[in-house]
Parts: structure tokens; sequence; C-alpha cells
């Protein structure tokens, strides 16, 4: 049977090396997932993951077993993650996002649902466009690449990511829509699929 | 185009997100917005496509050095020995006794191989001899004798060849 994380944790930390390998073991892919949704590069997220785990180990003492493990690691993680972006970003001109913010209400809506149609699991675009959403969350400011990651792959709740972000609810609800829409603006062009012009502009009339 | 940009963003709340004042207002919204009813679909159709892909990229990646790579930034301070000797395998196992399990977990195999050795020769030698061609076993009926240079004597019971191994070859 699988040893539990907490109690890993505490063999962890009254020095068995196993256990903690054990912990590394088990979370390293996410981890490793979650780092390479915000910093995009591969190798700088392997670097990132093995940060995180080091930093872990730094903190064994201070983790308190009323959170999960693997929260706090991948809380971890995303800190790195981002610190790791900003450090980048001082030498390089910020990512830009190419779609418009006038994109957000361009009358798109509802293709990509058409496209990939009612049981989306097993249609060859969404495979297609499943290999290319890497590249579309890469073109993402990181603002809008870490809120992504943070509610898709660690599932985080509204209030918590407006505790982990340091931003008001409201903020955090408009973010992630942004964030979302020019995702699904990338995928659409990616697909060949174009929103018809001038449909929103009738609607909202 | 004000209530979309009020309640789009709401249309991925979970369970238990939004208030509940919030959550009638969106269902009011939502009952006569087309727009907003296909924005709900997109998000439908795309919703896992973000963490299937970070995952698999994961998964693509050979992640067999990750934990030896981590470890190895670690303080070795950090580690209590085992005692057992186990996840250290630099470390001298004190005593004589606990040279010999040393010893012995390292040689598992030749010790396995050695204990099997006996029997592994009794058997070739049983090969050996159902091959041979019984008339040039000479002795007496019922108990033929085989002299080899090792001098091995057979006995040809019932149960099969029976082989008794005579030291000084000079048989029994």
């Amino acid at each position: 049977m699988e040893v539990d994380d907490l109690e890993l944790v505490d063999r962890a930390r009254a020095g068995d090396a196993g256990a903690f390998g054990t912990l590394v073991v088990r979370y390293q892919r996410k981890v490793y997932a979650v780092a390479l949704g915000i910093v995009k590069d591969p190798d700088l997220a392997w670097d990132v993951a093995q940060d995180a785990f080091v930093r872990v180990h730094q903190n064994l003492a201070t983790f308190r077993s009323d959170s999960s493990f693997s929260t706090w690691v991948l809380r971890i993680a995303t800190h790195i993650s981002i610190d790791a972006v900003r450090k980048e970003r001082r030498s390089l001109k910020d990512d830009v996002a190419d779609v418009a913010e006038s994109a957000l209400f361009d009358g798109a809506e509802g293709i990509l649902s058409t496209a990939l149609g009612t049981n989306p699991q097993e249609t060859a675009l969404r495979r297609e466009l499943t290999d290319r959403i890497t590249d579309a969350l890469a073109q993402l400011p990181e603002a809008h690449r870490t809120i992504l990651v943070l509610r898709e792959v660690e599932g985080l709740s509204y209030e918590e990511l407006a505790e982990r972000l340091g931003i008001p609810k409201g903020t955090v609800m408009s973010r992630l829509f942004h964030a979302r829409k020019k995702m699904q603006a990338l995928l659409l062009r990616y697909a060949g699929l174009t929103p018809r012009p001038g449909r929103a502009a009738a609607e909202d009339a | 185009m004000t209530d979309c940009a009020t309640y789009a963003p709401m249309l991925t709340a979970r369970a238990g997100e939004l208030t509940r004042e919030e959550e009638s207002r969106l269902h009011a919204h939502l009952a006569g917005c087309g727009a907003c009813q296909a924005r709900l679909a997109d998000e439908r159709a795309v919703d896992g496509m973000l963490a299937d892909a970070l995952s698999r990229a994961a998964a693509r990646r050979d992640f067999s050095e990750f934990s030896t790579q981590v470890m190895a930034r670690l303080p070795a301070s950090a580690w209590k020995p085992d005692p057992a000797d186990r996840g250290d395998p630099g470390a001298e196992p004190s005593g004589p006794l606990g040279r010999l399990r040393a010893w012995a977990r390292h040689h598992k195999l030749a010790a396995a191989l050695a204990a099997l050795a006996p029997a592994a020769a009794a058997v070739a030698l049983f090969l050996w001899l159902e091959r041979a061609d019984p008339s040039a076993l000479g002795g007496m009926p019922g108990v033929e004798v085989s002299s080899e240079t090792l001098a091995p004597i057979v006995l040809d019971t019932s149960d099969g060849p029976m082989i008794l191994f005579d030291g000084d070859g000079e048989g029994t």
C-alpha cells in the first residue's frame, strides 16, 4: 500500500532520505508541469522543479500538516516559477500577447465548441489542439499563463487564486476570462477557424 | 455588451465560488443571451485541455535522473545513516557479523550458484549416463558400475541411476 504523504514528511523530517526521495518521485511530474506552464522553457522548468524540491526540503520543519503536501509543494513551485520568469524578463522584452483586447467580444463564441463537437474527447481536432495548446499558452503574458496554470493544473478556487496572487476575486475572474479568451483565439487560429466579422456588433447593438 | 462583460467571466465558476446573488443573476442573463451560451459551450469544449497538454509534456520527459539530482543538492547532514545499510551502499558495515551479512548481500547470486553446484554436477552426470551406451558399462546385473576420471559409482536402481562418489577412485 502507498505510504501517506504526511507520514513520508514525518520520516523525511526525522532524516529518512528514502522517504524524501519517494515524495520527490511522487510529485516531480506535477511540479514540472506547473513550472513548464509558467516559465515556458522545458529546461528552465526542470531547474525550477528541482529548486522547488530543494526549497521544500529546507522548509520541511515549517510545513503544517493541516494543509496537503501537494498544495504546499505546488505553491512553492509556483512562487519559484514566477520569480524565474520575472528574472528572465529583466533582460528580455516582455512577452507580448498578440491577441487584442477587442478580440474578447468579437463574435467568435461558439465556433470552438461547434468544431470540437459534442464528444470532444474523441475528435482529431481536439488532439491536434491539445498538442498546440502549450504553444498558445507560451504566447500569453506571464500573469495570464500563471493564472491559467493555477486554475487548470493546480485546480485552485477563486478564493485561493485571490489569496495566492494577492488580487481581489473580481480581478481573478476577469483575468481568467481574458486569459481564456486569448487562449481560445489562438486555438481558433491554429485550427484555421476565423470568427465571422460583424456578428458581435450586430448582437451587441 | 456591458452585461456580457459582467457575466462572461462568471461562466467558468465552480460550484460554490459565486455568491447566491451572482449565481441567480448569471442564470437570468444566460437564459436570454445566446452569445454567453455559446461562450459556455466553448469553455466546456476546451475544459481540461491545458492540464492534459502539460501532463503529457511532463510524461514525455525522462525523469529517471530527477530525484537523484535533487538528492545530490541536499546536505548529507540532513539524513540519518540507515542502520540496515539500505540506501547507502558506500557505508562500511561494522563487526564480523555485519561484514558477513554485507558479503552475503553482495554475493547472493554467487552463493546460490555455489550451493547448487553439486546438484548441477549430479544432473550433468545423470544426463551423460542417460546418453551413454549401457553395454559399455560392464558389471553385475542390476548394478552397473561406471568408472570415469572422477571415479563415481553409479548404481542402476529401479528408481534410475544413483550416483555415489568415491574420493580415491577405487570404488566401494
